[in-house]
């Protein structure tokens, strides 16, 4: 499996929903995202080794009742075709009522456990269904309307068991996964079998469930006194809102309405043209932190090869959600810029693309971290569109994130500049930290091992006949 | 329910019952049974203590050293030859080694599939009531043990047992949970899974009895030799065609049953009765050696017919008294003989019957070798159970010439002497020549009061002295001694007196069980006793045992153990007819589309009435006292066990209170530990204020933690999960270090 690349683009565009993020996403992505939907399950018998041994053993033991007429025998025969009998009937029995459904979280930052819950309940009145084994496929060659699956990329193949699920009731079977990457993971079919009651007989249902998941960069403590460092090497003034409000600086006169305190009566003003007039503070404005971003872009000249290029990319990106996080929740307006990124579709936006301008709150943060989760270095451009952003030298502090290392050129002299190899300088001493940047050195996960069947079908399709 | 304790439990039980099934089913011919049980139980219970609760698994060097073992000791047994007992010995080995070498649900899965071979050894070596009885408490077992099986095989598959993360990277950066399989406990699964077991019992059942029922039989058969056949053939009956004084002989005391026998009137009368005793005789024994002192049977002018049967149906073999009227004739009374054999061997048997036979009939194909000299029968064909019916008559028969007698000795003048004395007592003449063919049975009658009372029955063997012949030891210096001395010793005498006389082994059918209106012949019914010749061919039966004695061996003493017996024998019956004696008659019967339900019953009620109409009130008083006693015996029984059961109930809240429930067994285990460590907590004192009392820090800590844990659970309705008693566990255990 292939993790197509993605662009994104930062940009005002209203958001767009999307059926496993609720909260607005303005992610270009997610406008060409397919949205879920139900489809048939597909059930099937399958026959493996114990039940061949099985039916082997049952065939020696017909063979001696026979020949010996020996009625212990003959009744051993039954039993054994009794237990085939009802292996079938309760495995399928329990499946055939069996509904499934998957809940994953809409997005998670990368290093954290992905908690996968599977959702069963069984309609049927009876049998209860027991031992379901629940696996994620990539691919199914009976689902052809799967849509772009790409977990295997992030994780390798999560399995969940359910000891039982009683007739007319539910139970959750919960895989624990940690993806590897970041990035929209899209989930597909769900496996589900079972070999209950004696494992002689595999019966499984293939339910196409797409569902997607973004993973985060990690965010990651910082150290100690890193943020009120960058803070204070902010340009000083610029501290007012364009807003009235109880601050220390002049935002405006307005006319005079009974409740105002006398203190705030502009005296010379109002003499001056007779009427009462009070003045207007401007409402104090938050510290802002703008976050630069500089990315290696493909084909630069990188300290080492095309790994070493991404594995600076993603420490650089993970620094910069640590720091985006770290910040707003300190009350920090933090804003974001990517120089480079390139725009999509609408060449109105250019200007604006790569930008997000500092802001307060909980739905900024998430749709920079969104951004963050999407980016794609290999769509960076080079040369001139990679300039420092000159909206980010103006206000408020500026941290500067460089991949390939400082750069005292690029940006404002109050700039913080930090390099992604030295990351570790920036973010506290732990072990989680050390594992999760450990996280970056991997290899990539390897596609999962396909079924005989399915293989067997690729390579007929792919030598021209029909599978 | 904790799944993994009841896996366990399971699984263990099959592998005993495995093992216990075959030993029950190999314990007469396998001479190594009992062993089994001696050995391999306790090795098996050990290996699964140690395994379960300890975590403790054979190292490899050791596992491959007992499998090379135990293929060697399969592989010299095989060379002496190959039967199913060996495989089912390799198999028990291999079970116990397993057991010691339990890593992965692999090996527990073949823990079951070599528990499941040997039930299907048990099958092939004994097909008695016992052995089935313990099968039909396997297969439930099985099904439970293997559903078990599978939801462990899948926990584990799914969750790894504290290695999940084979979904993860290799160091995940947070510590993942990593749930045990000893502590899962599924709420509820209880009791569906109990149904789920039942119900599955019962559709395997249901679908074992019909193609039990369906599945033709005759077909096939022997088309593969041996294969399969059972391996109890039923060789050892205490019946034997030679015997040798001084050895162990037909004296047996063991209580297996043989074969049962019914006795019908013509007409279908059932003669049998508690009074009556019958002999059925199987050997002549004509021939003595005087060297080896050995009787046997002589094959020198012997009238043997030997005949091939070939039809799959029953049908007769011949008349035994080939010349003889009675064949024919419609008036003479017979009684018929229906002999029911669990098992015979493929080898040649002895066919049982009453004195005097004159016609048999042998349903199963092979051949029969019929001594019209001696009236006996040999009969050999396929193995399995075997039912053969004989018609006898118990007139006399006429002799065809009653003036001539077989002229015969026996070279022994002490006994002459004896002889002579006792037949002189009698006013008789001892010289053969001189006396008149008429008497010679009332001579033989003569000798055989006195055997019966100036000797003395024994079981101990009084050796006779080397070079002394044993019947002379017996009749001039022990004077006591079993049948074989008493049938012995009359047929010296007679002999002696020119009594043409011979020795018959077979059994005593002395055993009625009204229930189910059969002789029950058990080993220890074997018996020797004499025929004589009264004439020419006017053989008479006598036997000189004392009869109080052949009473008291032969007829089991009336008694609450007794009963019991008869009833296990009637369940043993049942179940040869039903299920080891189905055969194509009986499907026939049972599929028969002209066959109505009712008729079965009818017949059964018709054959009630029948019996109280011959057995008249006592009967039916008998029957209901048995009924009343039986009744009140289950009663008894009942409320006994409900009082055991109240007396448990009572207790086990007071042991509830005392102890924690299973998941606070955390907080008990700190308290013992504590009281180890000489800081145990008085009853008075509040948990937490018992920490505080703590003086070494750590244990103060860990304890604290416990205890807050424990509150938890107790008070706050937050159960501990699963993590959280793991880590419990370990700081217990750290605690206790």
């Amino acid at each position: 499996v292939t993790v197509t690349p993605v662009t994104s683009t930062l940009s005002t565009t209203p958001p767009r929903a999307h059926a496993s993020i609720p909260e607005p996403s303005f992610l270009s992505i997610a406008a060409s995202h397919p949205q879920p939907r139900a489809a048939r399950p597909l059930r099937r018998y399958h026959f493996h080794a114990p039940g061949l041994v099985y039916i082997i053993v049952t065939l020696f033991i017909a063979i001696g009742a026979i020949n010996s007429q020996n009625n212990l025998l003959f009744s051993a025969l039954g039993l054994a075709i009794g237990g085939l009998l009802v292996s079938g009937l309760l495995s399928g029995g329990a499946l055939m009522g069996l509904r499934l459904n998957r809940s994953a979280p809409t997005h998670l930052p990368l290093g954290q456990p992905l908690e996968i819950t599977y959702q069963l309940r069984n309609s049927g009145r009876l049998v209860p269904a027991f031992g379901i084994h629940l696996m994620e496929l990539s691919s199914h060659p009976e689902l052809t309307a799967a849509p772009e699956v790409n977990w295997p990329a992030f994780f390798p193949p999560p399995r969940a068991f359910a000891v039982q699920v009683p007739p007319r009731g539910v139970a959750d079977a919960v895989a624990t996964v940690i993806p590897r990457r970041r990035g929209r993971l899209t989930f597909g079919p769900i496996y589900a079998w079972t070999t209950f009651p004696f494992g002689l007989v595999k019966k499984s249902v293939t339910l196409a469930i797409p569902q997607s998941t973004l993973i985060h960069p990690p965010i990651l403590p910082l150290r100690s006194g890193l943020l009120r460092q960058l803070i204070s090497r902010a340009p000083m003034g610029n501290n007012a809102d364009r807003n009235p409000g109880m601050g220390d600086e002049f935002f405006g006169l307005r006319e005079y309405v009974p409740g105002d305190s006398l203190r705030r009566i502009a005296w010379k003003r109002s003499a001056r043209t007779g009427d009462l007039v009070v003045r207007q503070n401007a409402m104090p404005a938050p510290q802002r932190l703008w976050i630069v971003l500089r990315l290696v872009a493909p084909g630069s000249r990188v300290p080492a090869g095309a790994s070493e290029t991404s594995r600076l990319n993603e420490r650089a990106i993970a620094l910069a959600a640590s720091l985006l996080s770290a910040a707003s929740a300190a009350e920090i307006a933090v804003g974001l810029a990517i120089p480079g990124v390139a725009p999509v579709g609408d060449p109105m936006r250019a200007a604006a693309a790569g930008m997000a301008a500092p802001r307060l709150g909980r739905p900024h943060l998430e749709r920079l971290l969104n951004e963050l989760a999407m980016l794609d270095a290999d769509t960076l451009h080079r040369g001139a569109a990679a300039g420092f952003p000159d909206a980010a030298a103006r206000s408020g502090a500026c941290a500067i994130i460089d991949a390939a290392g400082p750069d005292p050129s690029f940006g404002p002299p109050h700039a913080l500049r930090f390099a992604a190899s030295e990351a570790e300088r920036m973010l506290e001493d732990s072990e989680v930290v050390r594992r999760t940047l450990a996280l970056f050195d991997l290899a990539p996960a390897l596609p999962p091992r396909r079924h005989w069947r399915t293989a067997l079908r690729a390579f007929i399709r792919a030598a021209g006949g029909s599978a | 329910m904790n799944l993994n304790r009841a896996y366990q439990r399971c699984a263990l039980a099959l592998a005993v019952l495995g093992i216990l099934s075959y030993a029950t089913a190999a314990r007469q011919t396998a001479s190594g049974a009992p062993g089994l049980l001696v050995w391999a139980l306790p090795a098996l219970c050990t290996g699964w203590y140690l395994s379960a609760r300890r975590s403790f698994t054979l190292p490899r060097a050791a596992v491959n050293a007992l499998l090379t073992g135990a293929l060697g000791y399969a592989i010299l047994r095989a060379i002496s030859g190959m039967d199913v007992s060996t495989v089912a010995e390799l198999v028990i080995f291999l079970l116990v080694i397993k057991v010691g070498d339990r890593r992965s649900p692999r090996d527990d899965g073949q823990i079951i599939s070599l528990s499941v071979f040997l039930a299907i050894s048990a099958m092939l070596t004994g097909n008695s009531l016992l052995v089935g009885v313990q099968l039909m408490v396997f297969l439930p077992l099985l099904v439970a043990t293997v559903m078990l099986f599978q939801l462990q095989s899948g926990w584990l598959a799914a969750h790894g047992e504290a290695a999940a993360p084979s979904a993860g990277p290799p160091v995940s950066p947070v510590p993942l949970p990593s749930p045990r399989w000893a502590d899962t406990a599924v709420p509820g699964l209880a009791s569906l899974l109990r149904r789920t077991v039942v119900v599955s019992s019962l559709g395997i059942l249901a679908f074992s009895f019909l193609v039990f029922v369906i599945l033709p039989r005759g077909v096939g058969e022997n088309f593969l030799g041996p294969i399969g056949h059972v391996v109890r053939l039923g060789t050892v009956t205490a019946f034997t065609d030679t015997v040798a004084l001084g050895d162990r002989g037909v004296i047996s005391d063991n209580p297996e049953v043989v074969f049962t026998a019914e006795f019908l009137q013509e007409g279908g009368e059932n003669i049998g009765s508690l009074d009556m005793t019958y002999y059925l005789r199987g050997a002549v024994l004509d021939k003595y050696s005087r060297e080896t002192h050995t009787w046997s049977a002589s094959t020198v002018n012997k009238n043997v017919d030997p005949r091939v049967i070939t039809g799959p149906d029953r049908m007769p073999v011949g008349v035994l008294e080939r010349n003889s009227p009675l064949a024919s004739s419609s008036s003479t009374q017979l009684i018929e003989q229906v002999i029911r054999i669990p098992q015979v061997p493929n080898s040649p048997i002895h066919l049982f019957g009453l004195w005097h036979p004159v016609t048999i009939e042998i349903p199963r194909q092979g051949t029969a070798k019929v001594n019209y000299t001696d009236a006996v029968v040999e009969s050999a064909g396929s193995a399995g159970p075997f039912t053969y019916r004989v018609k006898s008559t118990i007139a006399p028969l006429a002799s065809n010439d009653a003036a001539r007698r077989t002229p015969t000795s026996f070279p022994s003048p002490p006994v002459h002497d004896l002889a002579a004395r006792i037949l002189s007592d009698a006013k008789l003449d001892p010289d053969p020549e001189q006396r008149p063919v008429s008497d010679d049975a009332r001579g033989a009658r003569m000798i055989q009061e006195y055997l019966r009372t100036k000797y003395s029955y024994t079981l101990t063997e009084y050796a006779a002295p080397y070079g002394e012949d044993p019947i002379e030891h017996f009749l001039f210096v022990s004077k006591a001694g079993h049948c074989e001395y008493f049938a012995s010793a009359m047929v010296a005498l007679c002999r002696a007196v020119g009594i043409n006389a011979r020795m018959v082994t077979g059994y005593i059918a002395a055993e009625f069980n009204s229930a189910t209106g059969q002789y029950v012949v058990r080993q220890s019914n074997a018996h020797a006793w004499v025929e004589a010749e009264a004439g020419a061919g006017f053989w008479q039966r006598y036997d000189p045992t004392p009869p109080s004695d052949l009473a008291r061996l032969h007829r089991p003493a009336p008694g609450i153990f007794t009963r019991l017996r008869q009833m296990l024998d009637a369940a043993e019956f049942t179940w040869n007819q039903s299920v080891v004696g189905f055969d194509e008659h009986a499907r026939e019967r049972l599929l028969a589309p002209t066959a109505r339900p009712g008729d079965a019953l009818a017949t059964r009620l018709e054959s009630f009435a029948a019996r109280v109409r011959f057995g008249g009130s006592r009967l039916v008083f008998t029957a209901l006292a048995r009924g009343m006693v039986t009744f009140a015996l289950v009663a008894i029984t009942g409320f006994g066990f409900s009082f055991l059961l109240s007396i448990v109930r009572k207790r086990r809240p007071a042991r509830a209170r005392r102890a924690d429930p299973r998941p606070l067994r955390f907080y008990s285990n700190l308290l013992t530990l504590l009281r180890r460590r000489g800081q145990a907590k008085p009853l008075w004192r509040p948990p937490l204020a018992h920490v505080s009392t703590l003086s070494d820090p750590e244990l103060a800590l860990g304890a604290e933690a416990l205890t807050r844990l424990y509150y938890r659970a107790r008070f706050g309705q937050q159960p501990p999960t699963a993590l959280e008693l793991a880590q419990a566990r370990a700081m217990l255990r750290k605690l206790g270090r």
